[in-house]
């Protein structure tokens, strides 16, 4: 009777469950209606200064025994001298693997893997970093050698090689996959090839830095009072206080002075550039400009405006490009934002060679059209929306809530910087998400970058406008030159007295300026092109060129400082990397040289003996200091003529080891001048340059260096 | 009396569950698993730390169960699972059906004058062509656009996407816990009834992404070439993302064919992690995945690679620096001598202590990275343990093949010591902990063991077989599967 009861009951149960089961029905996702989310419970870490200034965050995660540990560090590679770029990278990997004082990496490397657990260390542009993570009853050893490491490194000759020959390798191989250069060479448009957050680390560069060179870098920045170190897992804080104040504490203050980075700045006009790559059949496209900061006024807006316009899969550009047109795989945006410099905003995506052109004028087009009208209601309420529902994630684990206060601190950010996007989501509306969009975004100062194979584009690249060719060739290692002696560097300037006689001595430095008349032919990948270029010249530094070409003319002035350059497209300012190489090719011209033997801007040396047309021929090797420019001349003992000049330069592709042959000596005025030129590189003949007239001292006006 | 309760009680809220060696076993116990009545596998963990869930749907079909002629269709599929149903993505779907049906009509149309090849008539190609064009266009404006994806990312959906393998097509994302019926109302729609628009178009976005995976990068090639030469009978020889001529080719009607052969109950398995409640999520699969009707498991692949009795070898020229590749074939997930794969491959290539790290990269400055793993280009199915080297600037193939060469026969040779064997078992343990914290990783995880070898606990059962590992397996293992005439060769050689 009993059991029976109770066998009703569970019947009753059983049938009232299925059929609560049967009541409800599927139903289309927007007749649903969802219970309200749970209160996000935000754990608050444990926050102490130590009385040294290191920073420690604390939080206690007890879900599995582990124990994890992050730390951000004041340095970076943009404090990195120019001519040592890979420097930071290189010190932050070698510290860990190049061992401690009193232990090798090799030992290390044993400890740590030997109890499944991990301590690596890192430099990145605007921070350096460690990350640990240990099983809980390792923590002494982790934070013994996490210590050890950021206190004590000791640089071992062989980890170093090691990090060069990584390193070295990764350049050889950097122009394997288009797609990493297009991300490369975009980044280096925007901020200039040779700023702090785009220049690359080169041969030359790896070459230059030394074991002295990591410990002094370690050591200026490497202090207690620049970081900030957070762990979270299964400890209990008192605990793990304690052991940090005791491994850390008597570590020293120390004041770290910071080099200023140069503003990165918006370009001032659109340009398209190309860079060549024959073996692909897709194209790699980047179109944008500088982008942001976090901590700008409308980085909220313009956040919501990228997730509606090329962020998301429901996107506009991901809509229009990819599921209406079928062009592309991938085609995305990008506002860019960083901590403390701007980043990059990119636009892109990739298609089959024969869609190239159109699939660039596709993102211009639909660019133009948010800039212009902005962003629909519809897509507004999208961007609000996904961002606000998906809130909950960035708080979701432990280990992004620490990380995120600490990042927040380390970059001067207010504690509650994500509470405050959230609340400056909740009020964009429309009106203020396009007038961070018209204020922002640009068309005109696009950066437009093809990489691809243009023999099979739909129309030519100049269908977009004038086209800037990039060269990747990967700058060969520096050829060795000998230290100079005392032998060498005087019988390198005797030589090149000689020669300043043979040229015409006192006439030589008298010059005052110089203008010369040639018939040019160059080869360029379209065939020869011939043309009419005149030449001017005035002491000590400015220089003017006209070329008449069947475009119309074009010429270009530079006078040390300022620049111009004048085609039919109209007249613009040289650009930074254009000036640069204006400065260096007069640094470098033959009666620069000859002007200057005794300036201590130039170290010169003998180099060797050499042979040029089976003649035979003396070697000075030559460099411009402040430009760090280098020249070899080839002398004909003979005449004590320059017979051969190699230096790097511009060619129709790009910089490279440029050769010139130089001839037909005749007198001018008493001044020795050539009246042939021809220029090879890369084994070939790039230009040839023959005099049609040249006159010297004919008293050159300043006027012809003044922007028209 | 009752405030020490009430103390109590609050410490033990207060005072966390230690991890005990039965730690794995706790986490065990928490999983709860049921079928439904067509036979649809659901593997649920609840965890109640953040509002957040993670959704895994694993469809046991890959490019392995395609067949000539349709390679790729198992991707294309993927993509097309993202287009909608009969009520989401469209604008009128009476007329849409229409409009589609005409558009699949002008195709098939102009494909019969293509097949003619050189006595096809031009003019009525660019008459059809046109007209292709005309009634896409007018499918287009039926279509609400990407309307499925913008619901999971409007409601706060993250991680997003899918992936195709050689094994498996798996879909995968993660929403704010309160929107737990969203995923069972999209997920089951888009298995259920789903529409196949813009399917020449997403035909087209293949095309482009095989372009950039594989036809524009050299190591992709290199990938594509080195698995066509490895097999030559099972389908592991094909590249998942299809040959081009394939993805021109393959019609609607395959695609539907392949989604109502595979797209069954009975091959898929489906994982949540996360903020739920086990009866809701019961309540909910009955409801809306009850409804799509059992059928049987789609036949498994029968083929079978014949042994390898000669070296095979294939080298690339490219403009690319040096890569190198010797692969190994050996048995599948479910062979006895799974767990010692693993160890070996531990040994090989796990960090700096690793044999490879050390001969390859340290010591000979042959090479920037070099491993050994186990499970190329898949687990299900007899696969091969792939040697991988990067040479450094100026160094050979061959140098590097020599250095491997030199660490296989060490395996072959001499027992590995007690020491090296308790390390692999150390890190073994430390990664499946770790491999925990993941809501999204598990869900994957739970589901990859369940459909590979039939129970989702071996996710925490290989231990124990990594555990009974010993040197005399892997030196035996070593010299079963590292043998020459066993193995192909694949490589990058610089064009220059």
């Amino acid at each position: 009777m009993k059991n029976h009861r109770i066998f009703v009951l569970i019947l009753a149960f059983v049938v009232s469950s299925v059929s609560s089961v049967a009541q409800v029905k599927p139903k289309h996702y927007k007749q649903l209606q969802y219970p309200k989310m749970r209160e996000l419970q935000i754990p608050d870490p444990t926050r102490f200064e130590l009385s040294n200034g290191m920073v420690v965050y604390l939080l206690e995660d007890h879900n599995l025994p582990v124990i994890n540990g992050s730390i951000m560090i004041k340095t970076g590679s943009r404090y990195e001298p120019g001519d040592k770029v890979g420097l930071a990278s290189m010190t932050g990997q070698v510290m860990r693997t190049g061992g401690t004082t009193s232990k090798t990496g090799d030992e290390i490397d044993e400890m740590l893997e030997r109890a499944g657990a991990s301590v690596e260390t890192f430099i990145g542009t605007s921070s350096g970093g460690a990350n640990i993570s240990v099983l809980r009853e390792d923590i002494d050893l982790g934070l013994g050698v996490l210590a050890d490491i950021l206190r004590n490194p000791a640089f071992r000759d062989e980890k170093i090689e090691l990090a060069k020959i990584s390193t070295r390798s990764v350049i050889s191989r950097r122009n394997d996959q288009v797609g990493a250069i297009v991300g490369r060479e975009f980044t280096r448009l925007i901020y200039g090839a040779n700023h702090p957050y785009a220049r690359l680390t080169e041969y030359a560069t790896v070459e230059n830095i030394t074991k002295q060179d990591m410990i002094d870098f370690h050591k200026k920045y490497y202090v207690p009072n620049s970081m900030i170190v957070a762990f979270w897992g299964d400890f209990k804080t008192e605990e793990l206080k304690s052991k940090i104040e005791k491994i850390f504490s008597d570590w020293p203050r120390q004041e770290v002075a910071f080099a200023s980075v140069p503003e990165p700045r918006m370009a001032a006009q659109r340009s398209v550039n190309f860079i060549k790559k024959d073996d692909v059949n897709q194209s790699q496209i980047g179109i944008g400009h500088l982008g942001g900061l976090l901590k700008d006024l409308e980085s909220s807006q313009l956040n919501l405006a990228d997730q509606a316009f090329g962020g998301a899969f429901a996107s506009r550009l991901f809509k229009k490009v990819r599921s209406k047109e079928g062009l592309a795989y991938s085609v995305f945006s990008f506002w860019g934002e960083s901590w403390d410099y701007p980043g990059v905003f990119r636009m892109g995506g990739s298609t089959k060679s024969k869609t190239t052109v159109e699939m660039v004028r596709s993102i211009l087009q639909e660019f133009d059209d948010v800039v212009k009208s902005g962003v629909t209601d519809d897509e507004l309420k999208f961007a609000k929306e996904s961002f606000l529902n998906s809130y909950v994630f960035q708080f979701d684990t432990k280990g992004e809530i620490i990380n995120r206060l600490m990042t927040l601190e380390f970059y001067g950010y207010p504690k509650d910087y994500t509470q405050k996007q959230q609340r400056e989501v909740q009020a964009a509306t429309k009106k203020s998400v396009n007038e961070a969009i018209a204020k922002r975004w640009n068309p005109d100062a696009l950066t437009i970058l093809v990489v691809g194979k243009d023999a099979d584009f739909d129309e030519p690249m100049s269908a977009l406008g004038n086209v800037g060719t990039i060269d990747i060739t990967i700058p060969s290692p520096p050829e060795k030159i000998p230290d100079p002696t005392p032998e060498t560097i005087s019988k390198g300037k005797d030589i090149l007295k000689k020669t300043l006689e043979a040229f015409g001595g006192a006439k030589v430095l008298q010059m005052k300026d110089m203008m010369q008349t040639s018939q040019n032919t160059m080869n360029t990948p379209m065939g020869e092109m011939s043309m009419e270029a005149s030449m001017t010249w005035l002491a000590p530094n400015k220089v003017a060129q006209t070329m008449k070409t069947q475009m119309g003319e074009m010429s270009s002035a530079f006078d040390g400082e300022k620049g111009w350059m004048k085609t039919p497209m109209g007249t613009q300012d040289l650009p930074a990397s254009q000036k640069e190489e204006a400065a260096k090719q007069i640094a470098i011209n033959t009666y620069t040289v000859l002007r200057n033997i005794d300036n201590t801007d130039y170290a010169l040396q003998y180099l060797k003996d050499d042979k040029v047309n089976d003649k035979s021929a003396q070697v000075v090797f030559i460099k411009h200091k402040p430009t760090s420019t280098t020249l070899r001349l080839f002398i004909d003992p003979q005449t004590s003529l320059v017979v051969k000049r190699v230096y790097r330069g511009r060619t129709m592709q790009g910089p490279a080891d440029t050769e010139e042959m130089v001839s037909d000596y005749r007198d001018v005025g008493g001044v020795k001048v050539p009246h042939r030129m021809e220029s090879f590189a890369n084994g070939q003949k790039q230009s040839q340059s023959v005099m049609n007239s040249v006159k010297i001292n004919s008293g050159v006006s300043e006027d012809v260096f003044k922007k028209p | 009396m009752r405030k020490p309760i009430a103390v109590f009680l609050l410490l033990l809220l207060l005072t966390p569950v230690a991890w005990s060696q039965d730690g794995f076993k706790d986490v065990q116990k928490q999983v709860v698993e049921f079928t439904l009545k067509n036979g649809l596998k659901f593997i649920v963990l609840p965890r109640h730390d953040a509002p957040v869930v993670s959704f895994h749907t694993y469809v046991d079909v890959g490019a392995v169960n395609e067949s000539r002629g349709i390679t790729g269709l198992a991707h294309i599929f993927e993509h097309l699972a993202f287009k909608g149903t009969t009520v989401i993505g469209t604008k009128d779907y009476r007329k849409e059906k229409i409009a589609l049906e005409e558009l699949d009509k002008v195709w098939t149309a102009w494909r019969e004058e293509q097949d003619k090849g050189q006595r096809a008539d031009s003019s009525k190609l660019s008459r059809l062509k046109a007209e292709f064009e005309k009634k896409q266009d007018a499918c287009a404006k039926l279509v609400e656009n990407n309307e499925f994806g913008q619901a999971i990312e409007q409601n706060g959906g993250v991680g997003l996407n899918a992936t195709t393998g050689a094994d498996a097509t798996q879909y995968f994302f993660s929403l704010p816990s309160n929107k737990l019926e969203l995923w069972f109302s999209l997920e089951s729609s888009r298995f259920i009834d789903p529409v196949l628009r813009d399917f020449y178009k997403e035909k087209d976005v293949v095309m482009e992404e095989r372009r950039l995976r594989t036809e524009s990068n050299p190591q992709g090639k290199l990938i594509e070439e080195f698995l066509s030469v490895a097999f030559k009978a099972h389908p592991y020889k094909d590249p998942v993302v299809g040959h081009m001529s394939d993805l021109q080719g393959i019609t609607k009607a395959e695609a539907a064919a392949f989604y109502k052969k595979n797209y069954v109950p009975s091959n898929m398995s489906i994982a949540v992690v996360g903020d739920v409640k086990v009866n809701e999520v019961k309540r909910l699969a009955e409801t809306y995945f009850g409804r799509i009707p059992a059928a049987p498991k789609p036949e498994p692949v029968r083929t079978i690679e014949p042994p390898q009795n000669n070296e095979r070898r294939v080298v690339l020229k490219e403009q690319s620096q040096r890569i190198f590749l010797m692969g190994f074939k050996k048995g599948s997930i479910n062979s006895p001598d799974n767990a010692t794969y693993g160890v070996i491959s531990d040994i090989l290539s796990s960090g700096r202590t690793s044999r490879m790290y050390r001969s390859l990269v340290r010591d000979k400055k042959l090479a920037i990275a070099a491993f050994g793993f186990s499970g190329f280009p898949g687990n299900k199915y007899p696969n091969m343990f792939l040697f991988f080297a990067v040479p450094a600037q100026g160094k050979t193939n061959e140098e590097c093949q020599t250095a491997i060469e030199e660490e296989i026969e060490k395996l072959k040779k001499e027992f590995v010591s007690d020491e090296d064997l308790k390390a692999v078992k150390t890190r073994a343990r430390a990664n499946l902990i770790r491999s925990l914290s993941s809501n999204p990783g598990m869900a994957g995880q739970l589901n990859f063991y369940q459909i590979q070898t039939g129970n989702w606990r071996s996710l925490f059962s290989r231990l124990d077989d990594i555990n009974a590992v010993n040197a005399e397996d892997v030196k035996r293992v070593a010299n079963e599967v590292f043998v020459n005439t066993n193995r192909t060769i694949g490589m990058i050689e610089p064009v220059n």
